[in-house]
């Protein structure tokens, strides 16, 4: 579904992804970790076009959304992105955030949408928050409506970067629940992690990432239990799986 | 001694002229919101050219004295263009040009000042960048600004005084002519003094009030 091909982003002098390919498929759950500043979001921020790609294509659907002329906008309503730091409308109440973009770029009535929001919101087990402003909220509340805001776009890929990095160690759980529970529904889902245990636990493909290259690939057995390179041996022995 | 009561038979003028001041001030404060929103964006916005326009535009209306502008719009205009303008006009233009430059850079703070995560949120879930500004960015940045905007309308009441200058019938031109009249200079000025500090004050008020109401997404 997802097709990116020779991917390089700089910013300024400094580059950040270097030929960077891969493939995703439809209703494929896929990890990318790495260290920091190894280029992880960078690439997923690439993928609905928050950063602007350098060089390479990203093919979605077939369709080259880097170098076209198709409306920005329409390719980042089906690729929506939660992120580490929740990004909720603070002049919103927790309902507001979840049906604003429904209404404005897929044109649902106010009743469609806040329809759909309450049964999202249902599902995340936030259905008496739906009238309280996020900073009402807990950070894994937050987190747990953000998720919910993005699937109210019904996007053909979820993006996630870093979803529970800044988040209370008692409030990782709820949040990680949430995903682990979306991954089992055939979503497309894209996560940037730290979390090496839930990583190897719900992704089919997880993805190495080390100075801007993407050097390891494979399923979470392969990659965490067989790694090919000297880099992913080093960086999954330093921490805890 | 002093003697208010040679003022009375001039209190029906004075209602007249404090509707005047409001007028003034309520016209000219639309107009500085509007034009500093504007001004705000493009001075934010990527066209250089724009951008500079922008910035030069502040710098004049912020770099001369508000009675040198209204002066000039009122007694220049006639002169370049035949059109004969009317006190009324010249004030709420100059008033509102000018207070356009501050309240733009009020706002730009305020908008500078909404975390960089409210937009990528928006972006991120495909929302044009038109809407996103007056739904999500505006709102915020208004209320990040609002102590710095009830002050620019509180400024714009109190230099609604200067059009007494060109001529228009408002409060503190009424209490020059009543002090003409009478001789009765200080309870001229300080019935002036004393309505606008009332004007300044309910102003005040509504002001807090504004605050309360922005503060519940606290």
């Amino acid at each position: 579904m997802i097709e990116i091909q020779h991917l390089s982003k700089s910013f300024g002098n400094l580059e950040v992804l270097k030929d960077v390919s891969l493939t995703i498929n439809k209703g494929e759950v896929v990890t990318i970790i790495g260290s920091s500043g190894s280029g992880k979001s960078t690439l997923l921020r690439c993928i609905n076009l928050l950063e602007h790609p350098t060089g390479g294509t990203i093919l979605f659907e077939g369709q080259d959304i880097v170098n076209s002329k198709i409306k920005i906008e329409d390719i980042r309503k089906n690729a929506c992105m939660v992120f580490q730091h929740f990004n909720l409308f603070a002049n919103m109440t927790v309902l507001e955030n979840m049906t604003y973009a429904p209404r404005v770029v897929n044109k649902l009535s106010k009743v469609e949408a806040t329809e759909k929001a309450m049964k999202l919101l249902a599902k995340v087990n936030l259905s008496d928050k739906a009238n309280e402003y996020p900073s009402r909220l807990s950070g894994g509340q937050k987190q747990r409506v953000a998720i919910a805001r993005a699937l109210c776009m019904e996007p053909k890929v979820l993006l996630l970067d870093e979803p529970t990095s800044a988040l209370d160690p008692e409030m990782v759980k709820e949040v990680l629940d949430v995903i682990k529970q979306l991954a089992n529904t055939g979503i497309t889902m894209v996560l940037v992690t730290h979390e090496m245990g839930f990583a190897k636990d719900v992704s089919d493909t997880v993805y190495f990432m080390d100075g801007g290259y993407l050097i390891e690939s494979g399923t979470p057995e392969e990659v965490f239990n067989h790694p090919k390179t000297e880099r992913a041996r080093k960086f999954l022995a330093s921490i805890l799986v | 001694m002093l003697d208010f009561s040679v003022l009375e038979p001039y209190f029906p003028l004075l209602a007249s002229a404090v509707w005047i001041t409001l007028k003034f001030t309520f016209f000219s404060t639309i107009m500085g919101f509007l034009g500093g929103f504007v001004l705000a964006l493009i001075t934010l916005s990527k066209s250089k050219l724009l951008s500079f326009l922008a910035k030069v535009y502040i710098s004049v209306f912020r770099g001369t004295p508000l009675l040198v502008q209204l002066m000039l719009i009122y007694f220049a205009t006639p002169q370049l263009t035949g059109y004969t303008i009317s006190a009324l006009e010249a004030g709420v233009l100059s008033f509102g040009l000018n207070s356009a430059a501050y309240i733009s850079e009020a706002l730009r703070g305020g908008i500078l000042a909404v975390d960089k995560g409210q937009w990528e949120g928006a972006m991120s879930l495909g929302v044009p960048k038109h809407r996103f500004l007056l739904d999500i960015i505006l709102p915020q940045a208004i209320k990040n600004a609002l102590p710095s905007l009830v002050n620019e309308s509180i400024m714009l009441l109190k230099d609604s005084s200067l059009v007494s200058v060109i001529g228009v019938a408002d409060t503190l031109r009424w209490a020059d002519l009543i002090q003409a009249k009478t001789f009765r200079a200080f309870e001229a000025f300080i019935v002036a003094a004393a309505v606008y500090y009332v004007l300044v004050m309910a102003l005040n008020f509504l002001g807090s009030l504004l605050e309360k109401k922005v503060r519940v997404s606290d």
